[in-house]
């Protein structure tokens, strides 16, 4: 019993919030700088308007539609670390739950953020509201972004409810206003069996429901492409893509996360080899998944080569686009499938750089979703400027997109500096049933 | 000493040209360029009108002179010749009609002269811009022989007291569409000959026409330097019928209809899904409330022991 007693104050310990060290000082400070070039970015853009970017005519959905996506895609992650394992009784996530959790919902408020960037008029956004007509995919993405978002905040605070009775018994660990917050959020926990019991149940119900939004969300958001009759959006098959792809850059952004949380804050004992190991198999299995719906989404239409279709499909394979898109597919997909296919590749440092290729790769990938297609109508380009013929970022979009990842980066920073990253109590009773 | 001169006189040189150089380029920044042209438009012969346009250089680009006054004169800029008074609009462009008042002018001679001046401001200085046209009309005409439609038209001047025909004009001939004319063969435009005549071929098999078959003919002469623009519409009935009895789905409950006109099935099952999962946030939400009640009567027993 001692030796668990002080198991459970080691956890406790371990666990608990840190103040950032001269890394973290840094690697914040930077996050911040970035968002206010993005900010100075996005003040540009009100003030001067839609103009400093370099969309045009054909490319109206450019940079900030293709993080949108990302961001939606990466949100996914949520569901599946802690619903799907969690009621596939599945242990071993215990410890990567809060981190998918607080991953989901950074990324979930900046795609939000992103779209009103993309549309030049902030205030017109309420119109979707006052005028919006529910047969349209926009206005079901408004919906389900909404839903996601609160069910995605309500499964990160359900399991955070014993941790923050932690929290305010060691309040000697944190500054005032910090204790006030977590006595705000959750001085009602006494941790009687009846609380738990109602927490326990909600969990579950959670988990449940967020399954089928976090379906709807990507395969609402894949329709916005999909309703669309142009090469390369006009597929059936676009929301299982969807959905695949956004697995996979969920998982591969909760590897990196796991291997900087580690690192960081010494959590070596509690997110071991044997989670990268598993989380190694995960992606592995999601990277072939998003492949064999990438051959679906590519060979096939190649295959037919459909007149309308033969310029974008060439320009992607062999001609404008093809250097990024065959660093997508490869850095993407192939290289990390053959780093983690062995067990040797499952080790912390190679997932850790097979994660950072997946996410950058997914990122790539929502550009090339976007952009190839829209310069590619069905009806020839004819007697335009030139500059609606191509579309390369101005400085302004990089900045505000930059910007943009930078804040969810944020976001997730200040949460692990305020909250415990790993679940304390969940910790503890694990560890209790092992012992 | 010479040497001495030398090098005073080229510096006096130097001097006098950078004075006269930011001379210029000062009177090019208080001054900016105006530019005005005039256009004289006859629509079916009766209807005249005037479209003046005025363009300033804005950062080396011309940039369209918004509410700029203009005076408009026939043939002599006094009192009496004035056409109309006007204000550009945001593209620089400000219409006037030739009022009736003008009648005896206008008939006293076969060419006129339009003068618009610029009222001169802090920033622009004031212009005359002159125009010349000839009196000119234009006639049009059909004929179908062999299965053939033919549209002829005729550009005729007024010299002399006689209407003349004019050679080597070049007219556009067309079918009055929503988002433009439609030309009714290969060519782009035809040129008149020394009748003044020009004849082109109806290719439009089956154009829809109105619930008749109506179409309407159109010729044109654009720009022309000694004509202006005059242009003259003929209703033919070349058309196919119009079946349609104007009667779109809009209205109707549908995927494409406008908002307030939702398919009922498509409003049932969103409305569905949205009370079923936001109704298990609000349960979850009371559910927290729920633990807090809790907490806090588990708290009141613990002060009590």
């Amino acid at each position: 019993m001692d030796s668990l007693i002080l198991s459970r104050e080691k956890i406790t310990s371990d666990l608990l919030p840190q103040r950032f060290n001269r890394a973290g000082i840094i690697w914040t400070g930077t996050l911040i700088i970035i968002c206010i070039i993005g900010a100075y970015a996005y003040y540009r853009q009100l003030t001067r308007g839609l103009v400093v970017t370099n969309m045009r005519d054909y490319v109206s959905w450019g940079i900030y539609i293709s993080n949108f996506v990302f961001f939606v895609a990466i949100s996914l992650v949520g569901s599946l670390i802690t619903a799907v394992l969690r009621l596939a009784n599945v242990h071993w996530s215990t410890p990567l739950t809060r981190i998918a959790e607080i991953i989901a919902v950074s990324a979930i408020v900046f795609a939000s953020i992103i779209i009103i960037v993309d549309m030049g008029r902030p205030e017109r956004f309420l119109n979707l509201f006052i005028h919006g007509r529910l047969q349209s995919p926009i206005i079901w993405d408004v919906v389900v972004i909404g839903t996601y978002f609160f069910i995605s905040l309500l499964l990160l605070y359900f399991p955070l409810l014993p941790d923050l009775k932690i929290l305010i018994n060691n309040k000697d660990r944190s500054p005032k206003w910090l204790n006030r917050v977590y006595r705000f959020m959750g001085s009602f926990w006494k941790g009687t069996k009846e609380q738990f019991k109602i927490s326990d149940k909600a969990i579950t119900i959670l988990c449940i429901t967020i399954i089928p939004v976090a379906f709807a969300i990507h395969t609402v958001t894949s329709w916005l492409f999909a309703t669309t009759y142009r090469p390369g959006w006009d597929s059936t098959n676009f929301g299982a893509y969807f959905i695949s792809g956004a697995f996979l850059v969920g998982a591969g952004a909760v590897v990196v996360a796991m291997y900087i949380f580690r690192k960081a804050y010494h959590l070596e004992k509690y997110i071991t080899d044997f989670h990268f190991e598993k989380m190694g198999r995960i992606v592995v299995m999601l990277a072939l998944l998003y492949l064999y719906f990438n051959i679906n989404e590519y060979l096939i239409p190649a295959f037919k080569m459909k007149k309308p279709e033969e310029s974008h499909l060439t320009n992607l394979f062999a001609g404008e686009f093809a250097p990024l898109f065959w660093f997508a597919i490869l850095v993407g997909m192939i290289i990390p499938i053959g780093i983690m296919l062995f067990r040797k590749g499952r080790r912390p440092l190679p997932m850790f750089i097979a994660g950072v290729m997946v996410v950058v790769g997914a990122w790539f990938k929502r550009y090339l979703i976007v952009t190839p297609t829209l310069l590619h109508p069905f009806l020839p380009m004819d007697n335009v400027p030139e500059s609606f013929r191509h579309y390369f970022p101005s400085w302004e979009e990089w900045a505000i997109a930059m910007g943009s990842l930078a804040g969810a980066l944020l976001v997730i920073t200040f949460f692990a500096r305020i909250f415990p990253i790993i679940p304390i109590h969940e910790t503890i009773v694990d560890d209790e049933k092992n012992v | 000493m010479k040497k001495m001169c030398k090098i005073k006189r080229v510096l006096f040189s130097l001097c006098l040209l950078v004075v006269s150089h930011a001379g210029v380029a000062q009177a090019d920044s208080t001054k900016p360029e105006l530019s005005v042209t005039i256009h004289y438009f006859v629509v079916n012969n009766s209807f005249q009108y005037l479209l003046a346009e005025t363009k300033t250089k804005v950062d080396k680009k011309w940039q369209p002179l918004k509410k700029q006054s203009l005076q408009l004169y026939l043939d002599s800029n006094k009192q009496e010749n004035l056409i109309s008074k006007v204000m550009t609009d945001s593209e620089g462009k400000a219409k006037a009609v030739i009022p009736s008042g003008l009648k005896s002018i206008w008939d006293a001679s076969a060419t006129h002269k339009f003068i618009v001046v610029t009222e001169g401001t802090s920033k622009e200085e004031e212009t005359t811009t002159e125009s010349e046209i000839t009196k000119a009309k234009l006639l049009i005409d059909t004929s179908n022989t062999d299965d053939t439609r033919t549209v002829n038209v005729q550009v005729m001047k007024f010299a002399g007291g006689n209407w003349e025909p004019v050679k080597d004009v070049d007219v556009k001939i067309g079918v009055k569409r929503l988002g433009g004319d439609l030309k009714i063969g290969d060519e782009e435009t035809y040129t008149t000959d020394s009748l003044g005549q020009v004849s082109g071929e109806f290719k439009l098999d089956s154009l829809p026409g109105d619930a008749k078959g109506n179409l309407t003919l159109i010729a044109k002469v654009e720009d022309n330097d000694q004509l202006g623009n005059l242009s003259i519409d003929k209703t033919v009935p070349w058309g196919a019928v119009n079946t349609s009895t104007g009667v779109t789905d809009f209205g109707h409950r549908s995927l494409w209809a406008a908002r307030g006109k939702s398919p009922v099935w498509l409003l049932i099952m969103a409305y569905s899904i949205i009370a079923a999962v936001w109704g298990v946030i609000f349960y979850l939400v009371l559910r927290i409330v729920r633990i807090s009640k809790l907490g806090k009567k588990e708290a009141q027993i613990k002060e009590a022991v």
